[in-house]
Parts: C-alpha cells; structure tokens; sequence
C-alpha cells in the first residue's frame, strides 16, 4: 500500500508533472544505481541500464497496481533491464566455468578469523565474476529468495543455491587474500 | 528453508546501506527527462545535422586554402558590396537569435549557434589572412553559410513552437 505522499507523487507523475518526476527520479536513484553498478561491474553500463530502467519505469507507472512496494516494482524493472544487458555477455547461471582455483561448495560456517570491513567487502563484491557477482547481490543485498532468483534468471532453485554458496566460498577467498588499501578495477 | 546467517551474511546485512556508495551521475536525470519528453530531443538532433553541415564548410575551405599569413593582405575585390550584403544577414541572424532566446531553447542549443558563429568568424579572418586565397569563394562561401544558419534557426523556431508543451512551464533555460 502506498502512503498518501507516494499515491500523490505518482499520480502527478502520470500526469506528467516534470518537478514531480524528477523528485520521484531522486529518491530512488541512487539505490537503484547501486545495483545496476553491482549488476553491470562498471559504471558505464550501469548508466545506461539506469536510463532506460527508469524511462521504462515512468512509461509503465500506470500499470502498477500497489501490489508490492512502488520500489519492490521498480527495482524488478532495474533488475530486467541489467539482466538483459548481461545476456551478450552470454553467463551461464546454472553452472559456471570451473576456474582452476575454484573453492568447492561452501563448507558451512566460517571458520575464518577475518575481520570484516566495510571498504573491503565492497570492493570484493566488485570483483567476483559475472555470474556469482548477480546472485550474491540478488540473495543476499537485494533480498530475493532462491525460488525468486530461479524465477528471474530462468534457472532452477538448486542452482541458484549452488551458485550462490560458491559465490560466498569465492567472496571469503577474496577477503582472505586482498592485501588492505588497494582496490581492484573490475571495468 | 532459512540457514542461520553466517558471519559473512550477518556482516553485510548489518552493514548493507554502506556497500551502497555509488551516486547516480548527475547528467543521467536530464537525459531520462528528454527521452519521457521528446519534442526538444527532436529539435536538438535535426538541427545537429545542419550545423554539421555548416560546420563542413570550413573544414572545406581548410582543405582549400594552403599557405602562411603575410602582413599586409591585398585588398580583396567585392569587399565592400559584400558588407552591404553581411550586415543583412547578420541583423537577420541576431533577430533570430532573440526570438530563439525567447522562446526558450535548451542551452546546448545556443552553446552551438555560438560555433556557428566562430566557424564564420573563421571564414572572414581567412578572407584577410590568405593570399592564396580565391576571395570570391570565400565570399560566397560566407554567404551560404549564413542562409544556412538561419534556416537551421528557422527550423529550431517551427519545431520549438510545434512540439511547444502543454504543461505550465517550459524547459527551462
């Protein structure tokens, strides 16, 4: 349910109020920037994923029925769009490639002693590969469950659990072995 | 099925709005405006076209005109029936501009018309400035270029008032 500030913004934005798109617009893009950045691996694809999510967005605002959050319905969109951008980059998934250092499913827990830091695990999210890259950011920073996920990548739940478990495996790596300060460039 | 969070998983749901830094670049609100709202978009890239055009003329007369400066020029045949003929157009020009200004063009739109103005600017130092230089091409040359820059003026005016908003306020300059 919408409150009463968010049902007079959209219904002026259907109107096509420009101030009050704009608004709409602000409040919204950086979160949604964030994941496109996240989805795409470098900003400027990021930026045209942006774009054209929320020309979408506003174009297909009088569709929307109240039946999620108005950010829940837009982040879908945000998330088609950078799906449909990483298709020619042609990401299996289901099953990724072996790579030759590739940790085995996660064992569970952590038996780690690293101390987590913001910056760091950032910038390890940033350099996993496409592919563990999107799941680890659906599940876990966007919130989505495994039969969501399987959904929206046309994949089967197992395999966005397996895929994500090595995702997790391959973000500790990561973690593990990224001397502190100096961050990677995944562009 | 819900595992128990992990350390890792705990970690970065605590701390989920911090791996957010990325802004949304500036530019990228203007450009969503003009897709949802055409009419401008159309008249910034039709005239484009044109001043490309125009703009060819010099990179022609560059192609042109070889040789180094000498400090007197010869005085040129023509010169001062072409004034007669330059300060026509350049009033023209000036009252499109206005009228341009008026009604509201984005400013990429007037940064431009301000090339065109330096590409002309160009052709008239070339005029003085080359020896080598046949002055009735040049001339004709400027002439030409000036009727284009006011049809491309025109044409920013007829589509200005043609796909003119309905809303209450224009684009803002």
């Amino acid at each position: 349910m919408l409150s009463g500030a968010e049902q007079k913004l959209v219904r002026q934005c259907l109107a096509g109020d420009r101030p009050a798109q704009q608004r709409l617009y602000r409040q919204y893009a950086d979160a949604m920037y964030n994941i496109c950045h996240r989805m795409m691996g470098q900003a400027a694809e990021a930026e045209d994923m942006l774009q054209d999510a929320f020309v979408e967005i506003f174009r297909k605002l009088d569709t929307f029925r109240g039946e999620a959050t108005l950010g829940a319905w837009m982040k879908r969109i945000v998330i088609n769009h950078c799906l449909n951008g990483l298709k020619k980059r042609r990401i299996q998934f289901a099953e990724l490639q072996a790579y030759h250092d590739e940790q085995p499913d996660d064992p569970a827990g952590d038996t780690d002693d690293v101390q987590y830091e913001v910056a760091r695990v950032r910038e390890a999210i940033r350099q996993l590969p496409d592919g563990y890259r999107q799941v680890l950011t659906l599940y876990l920073l966007e919130g989505y469950d495994h039969s969501e996920i399987a959904h929206i990548l046309g994949i089967q739940e197992s395999g966005s659990k397996s895929q994500y478990s090595r995702a997790k495996a391959r973000l500790r790596a990561l973690l593990v072995n990224q001397p502190a300060g100096q961050p990677h460039r995944n562009e | 099925m819900m595992n128990t969070p992990d350390r890792l998983e705990q970690f970065i749901r605590t701390h989920r709005e911090s791996l957010d830094d990325q802004r949304a670049p500036a530019h990228l609100w203007h450009r969503i405006d003009r897709e949802l709202h055409p009419g401008e978009v159309r008249v910034h890239r039709m005239w484009r076209w044109a001043a490309v055009a125009a703009s060819g003329l010099i990179l022609l007369m560059s192609g042109y005109l070889i040789g180094t400066r000498t400090p007197a020029a010869p005085p040129i045949a023509g010169w001062s029936e072409y004034q007669e003929t330059e300060c026509y157009y350049q009033t023209r020009i000036a009252q499109k501009m206005d009228e341009i200004k008026q009604v509201g063009a984005e400013p990429e739109v007037l940064a431009d018309m301000q090339m065109l103005d330096e590409v002309y600017q160009d052709l008239r130092r070339q005029l003085f400035d080359d020896p080598n230089a046949d002055p009735q091409w040049i001339l004709s040359a400027m002439i030409r270029h000036q009727q284009q820059k006011l049809e491309i003026m025109e044409k920013i005016l007829t589509h200005i008032d043609k796909y003119k908003p309905n809303e209450k306020q224009l684009h803002p300059m």
